[in-house]
């Protein structure tokens, strides 16, 4: 037999962005303790509002599982006395399984002989042993910020006001938070206050939509889009699409209707991106565009969702309205202060604030930024120089305006404000654009700099905040990164990659740490370069693993020294390339033979202590295989030559593998440690020009292959 | 005349103090000092220390002077009304009390959109933190709603719930009014043969010269040199006084050098780099005021537990916890000890 349970937590409004992971944690947890509680159980379904936490499990049985659990005992020769009789040792372990010493057996173990029960565990009734469950499970919940209402160390998101568990009809006794569960669960805090008797589990979303609460919140996700889609459209508009602020409106209702309302289009000489903000970040709005323009046109509309009937919806109306004004007007005073200062005017004023703890000011962050955006603009695009260049002076005035400084609500908007205010002072467009971009992307999933000047900029920015974060003694660690210094690096890491701009990361990092090293001594210096190197290879790799290459094909793609003798990490996009060259290749059935035998070459060439020639000396190679080797050798350099310009890792990879016969019977025929010294050398040098033809896009020798036997 | 929250502010003020009295509340009256917001109060800033039941209600007449617009803003002012409700311990059905207390204005929930917004508030210079929120309606925010946790630095042994109602903006939504400068403060009124006892007056009457002329003074005159020597030597009284175990002169001076600081800020003379320095000096002296008065209540006994049994224990509670702390300093002591040769 089984039946429905219901386990729901009712609190005071919860923050919006805490309800999913809470969500997640309550399933998690609860269906772990059904499994650990051996109680079968059908599909669990979490249900959430502001109000309430709740998780219903379809058919939970009635009674655990009967089990059988082999407990062992002492060894065998400290169970029994030398007359064969049971010792207390034994008796003492009979005693606490409640075993009959009779029915012990002997067992063989891989430690010897020892003696073994069987104990039998009959299952007790679900309703015995899942209050405890349940109430372990609310009361570890975690949260990012948790507090006290109780004069006791209770602590939770916010007060904990009612609890409600049900196995079918039975009340299962849960007690936490100072309450103890009982069948009344609440409705709508204002369009059905009173209690919301429950008489069994599975009437929960029907008795609670009957008191104005959809608990559902997938369902009443979607029917708050279906409501604002149609009101956009009757407005003649698209609803901007935004499933996070869709999630926001979705955790502060629990009976949504939608309604529109509208601003005055003066304020449409803002930029679009404050007069979207205002909608957003403060009053949680939905933004109305005109069909088919993107952001570029935006209709004097807003669509916003009242937790509520229809009632009273005019009233409503006319005051967000009213505080929609508000805000903009504020944005509107700001904006016409900020214009009055050109970006450029303020350079200087940059000196009043202070960048990272004890790391100057960000005046002298500018100037850092001026010499390390051109520096990247010489490696990648000479003709951006000078637009880099007055981009970084200009790009942190923005942090002295109104807009960003004042309007705490528009610090989003940091960068791309500083790009308008730039524009309309009469810098460049290019200038602007590039201040516009500077902080993307700002996370995962955020746009990337659209011009070039922007990308550069960016990248010049994340490396110096990265750099400072270490000389302040401020790195990541686990998952503590205080000054977000992993979003940054995984910034530039993915700017490189998706636009394929072939950066050398790590002189890149050598720059942005020399403004920085005059105070330290040589040891302290290459402590924090090896950290930072460490640092940033980490980052590549774990982009190159994201975009589903093979870890070793990554490692493999990474340790290869690059054209200059760079490690292969510091061409991030060059080597996701290479690594999915590998991963293309892996069935070529030469592919596995080459990587076995390349640990062979890295150990020979690894282990030989003497110092090789540099060339080999074509008169010294007698054998013919080796003579072979060095022909094939040489006609793969040749063809691979403009291959490697080319990047076109798809054709060297093959061109490369079409030696592995002849490297095989090189290593059959020929003896590499000669006892002739100049012939062993020049041997070595031969193999490890090899290799180093390989190593410039792979180091074999770190792909992992399948079934692999030792060696 | 029946009082109607709705005619004028000062039948709100009439209404939510006549609500809180019947719900226990000590109906106190403002500070008489500057303040910027009712927690500054010591009703509320002390009062919510220790595990002493407390519940108080008053208006406060809070001081921002940064936020002036010389009279002209129809929404920012230097001086705004708040009325300030603290419930300790906080009571289970605090946030229907709240509502209630909506009601009581004439605000039918049904024909708003009343909402809880998360809301983390922290007061910087009072080292005095809480959760809660921001009360909206109709997307307005008109309250805040806090548990407090912390407050000069001292986690707190029984949890306040403080109510904050901005009185200005929920009189303008409840008289339909676009500019403070139009609410009705006082409706005026008729004798019972029907003469005039008086005119309505506005916020506008009032205040507008009011908030000219402070705004002036707090942007323009505002005597920057005097108002940092002003400081020091309030700062030097604070912690004179507080030496001396006299809490309450001594946490003036603290309210005292809070208000000079936004004076200061208001006039630009604070950089950014001084501001958090200048914030911890305040905060440190409104830890010591904190400090001193738990101290204090607690070598009255506690005299607000009227329940020995309850007082006994909280005085026990207090007891074991400077045992604890004792102990700690004692063996430091000894390790000290030991460590030197």
């Amino acid at each position: 037999m089984s039946r429905d349970l219901l386990f729901e937590i009712g609190v005071e409004e919860l923050p919006a962005s805490y309800v999913p992971p809470a969500l997640e944690q309550l399933e998690r947890g609860i269906r772990v303790g059904l499994d650990e509680l051996r109680l079968a159980h059908g599909e669990a379904h979490t249900r959430a509002t502001p109000r309430r936490l709740a998780l219903a499990v379809e058919g939970v049985a009635d009674r655990q599982g009967d089990f059988d659990e082999e407990a062992m005992g002492p060894a065998a020769r400290a169970a029994y006395d030398a007359a064969g009789n049971p010792t207390k040792a034994l008796l003492g372990f009979c005693q606490s399984k409640g075993a009959d010493p009779a029915s012990v057996r002997r067992v063989e173990t891989p430690r010897g002989e020892y003696v073994a029960v069987t104990v039998h565990h009959e299952g007790k009734p679900a309703a015995d042993v899942l209050p405890v469950m349940l109430a372990r499970v609310a009361t570890s919940l975690a949260f990012p910020k948790v507090m006290r209402w109780l004069d006791d160390e209770t602590r939770f998101a916010r007060p904990v006001r009612w609890l409600v568990a049900l196995l079918g009809g039975e009340v299962l006794p849960v007690r936490a938070f100072g309450l103890e569960a009982g069948r009344e669960s609440r409705g709508h805090r204002f369009l059905a206050p009173g209690p919301v008797p429950l008489a069994r589990a599975g009437d929960y979303l029907h008795a609670l939509e009957k008191a104005y609460v959809l608990a559902n919140h997938l369902a009443r996700r979607e029917r708050i889009r279906a409501q604002i889609e149609k009101m956009a459209h009757d407005l003649g508009g698209e609803v901007r699409p935004d499933e996070e602020l869709l999630d926001i409106n979705n955790f502060l209702v629990e009976w949504p209707t939608a309604f529109a309302g509208s601003y005055d289009p003066r304020f449409h000489d803002l930029p679009n991106e404050v007069i979207i903000t205002a909608l957003r970040e403060h009053q949680s709005f939905f933004t109305v565009r005109a069909p088919g323009t993107g952001d570029e046109k935006l209709l004097d509309k807003f669509i916003a969702v009242r937790n509520g009937d229809e009632r009273g919806l005019d009233t409503i109306r006319k005051g967000n309205e009213g505080v929609l004004a508000a805000r903009l007007e504020d944005a509107e005073f700001y904006w016409q202060t900020d214009l009055k200062r050109p970006p450029a005017s303020r350079v200087g004023d940059l000196k009043s604030v202070v960048w990272m703890e004890g790391l100057g000011s960000l005046r002298e962050k500018a100037d850092r930024l001026v010499k390390l955006g051109g520096w990247i603009a010489g490696c990648l695009a000479p003709g951006e120089r000078s637009t880099v260049e007055r981009g970084a002076l200009l790009c942190k005035t923005d942090l002295l305006s109104e807009m960003i400084g004042s309007g705490k609500e528009y610090a989003s908007l940091q960068g791309i404000i500083g790009g308008w205010y730039a524009t309309h002072s009469g810098e460049p467009q290019a200038v602007g654009d590039a201040i516009y971009w500077h902080y993307h992307p700002r996370g995962a999933g955020d746009e990337l700099p659209k011009t070039a000047a922007g990308a550069i900029l960016s990248i010049a920015d994340k490396l110096d905040h990265v750099v400072g974060a270490f000389i302040a003694g401020k790195p990541p660690s686990g998952s503590q990164d205080p000054y977000g210094v992993r979003r940054a690096a995984n910034g530039v890491v993915r700017i490189l990659v998706e636009k394929e701009l072939h950066l050398d990361l790590g002189g890149a990092i050598g720059q942005s740490l020399a403004p920085f090293t005059s105070g330290l001594d040589a040891a302290r210096r290459n402590e924090i370069r090896a950290a930072l190197d460490a640092f940033w290879r980490d980052r590549v790799r774990s982009a190159l693993e994201e975009r589903g290459v093979r870890y070793d094909s990554c490692e493999a793609a990474l340790e290869a020294r690059l054209d200059g003798d760079r490690p292969g990490w510091t061409d991030p996009a060059d080597g996701l390339a290479r690594a999915q060259v590998i991963d293309r290749f892996r069935g070529d059935e030469r592919f596995e033979p080459l990587a076995i035998l390349f640990r062979r070459v890295a150990n020979i060439v690894e282990k030989a202590t003497e110092r090789l020639p540099g060339r080999v000396d074509r008169a010294r190679l007698v054998e013919p295989m080796e003579k072979e080797l060095a022909d094939a050798l040489e006609s793969a350099r040749e063809r691979t030559r403009p291959l490697w310009a080319a990047r076109d890792y798809d054709a060297i990879l093959p061109a490369l593998l079409e030696m592995e016969q002849t490297i095989h019977a090189f290593f059959d025929a020929v003896l590499v440690n000669a006892e002739d010294l100049p012939t062993r050398l020049n041997r070595l040098q031969l193999v490890s020009d090899v290799r180093a033809l390989f190593v410039r896009g792979w180091d074999l020798s770190k792909v992992v292959v399948e079934g692999e036997k030792g060696q | 005349m029946s009082v109607d929250p709705a005619r004028s502010l000062q039948e709100m003020m009439l209404a939510l103090e006549a609500f809180w009295a019947g719900r226990g509340c000590v109906i106190q009256q403002p500070y008489p000092s500057e303040v910027g917001a009712g927690t500054f109060n010591p009703a509320t800033f002390l009062r919510s220390l220790g595990p002493e039941p407390w519940r108080v209600a008053y208006v406060e007449p809070s001081r921002r002077p940064k936020d002036g617009r010389y009279g002209e803003n129809p929404n920012r002012f230097q001086q705004f009304f708040q009325y300030q409700v603290l419930l300790k311990p906080s009571p289970i059905d605090v946030v229907e009390q709240y509502f209630d207390s909506l009601r009581a204005l004439g605000i039918d929930p049904l024909a708003h959109d009343l909402r809880l917004i998360e809301d983390d508030w922290e007061s910087p210079t009072l080292g005095a933190a809480g959760l809660g929120w921001q009360v909206w309606m109709d997307g307005q925010e008109i309250s805040q709603f806090t548990y407090f946790q912390q407050c000069g630095g001292l986690d707190l042994p029984v949890v306040s719930a403080e109510l904050t109602y901005g009185l200005d903006r929920i009189g303008m939504m409840l008289q339909g009014k676009d500019r403070v400068q139009d609410l009705v403060w006082a409706p005026g009124a008729r004798g019972d043969d029907g003469r005039g006892l008086g005119d309505a007056v506005t916020w506008g009457d009032l205040w507008v010269r009011n908030e000219w002329e402070w705004s002036h003074y707090n942007f323009e005159q505002a005597p920057v040199e005097a108002l940092f020597e002003m400081f020091r030597v309030w700062e030097g009284e604070a912690a004179r006084l507080l030496d001396l175990q006299l809490v309450s002169p001594g946490y003036d001076a603290v309210i005292k050098c809070s208000h000079l600081f936004n004076l200061l800020d208001a006039r630009g003379a604070i950089s950014v780099s001084e501001r958090v320095g200048t914030i911890a000096r305040v905060r440190k002296l409104a830890r010591r005021a904190a400090q001193a008065y738990a101290g204090l209540r607690r070598e009255l006994g506690y005299p607000l537990i009227k329940d020995e049994a309850e007082r006994a224990k909280w005085l026990a509670q207090a007891a074991e916890a400077d045992d604890n702390a004792g102990a700690r300093k004692k063996r430091a002591k000894t390790q000290d000890a030991e460590a030197r040769p």
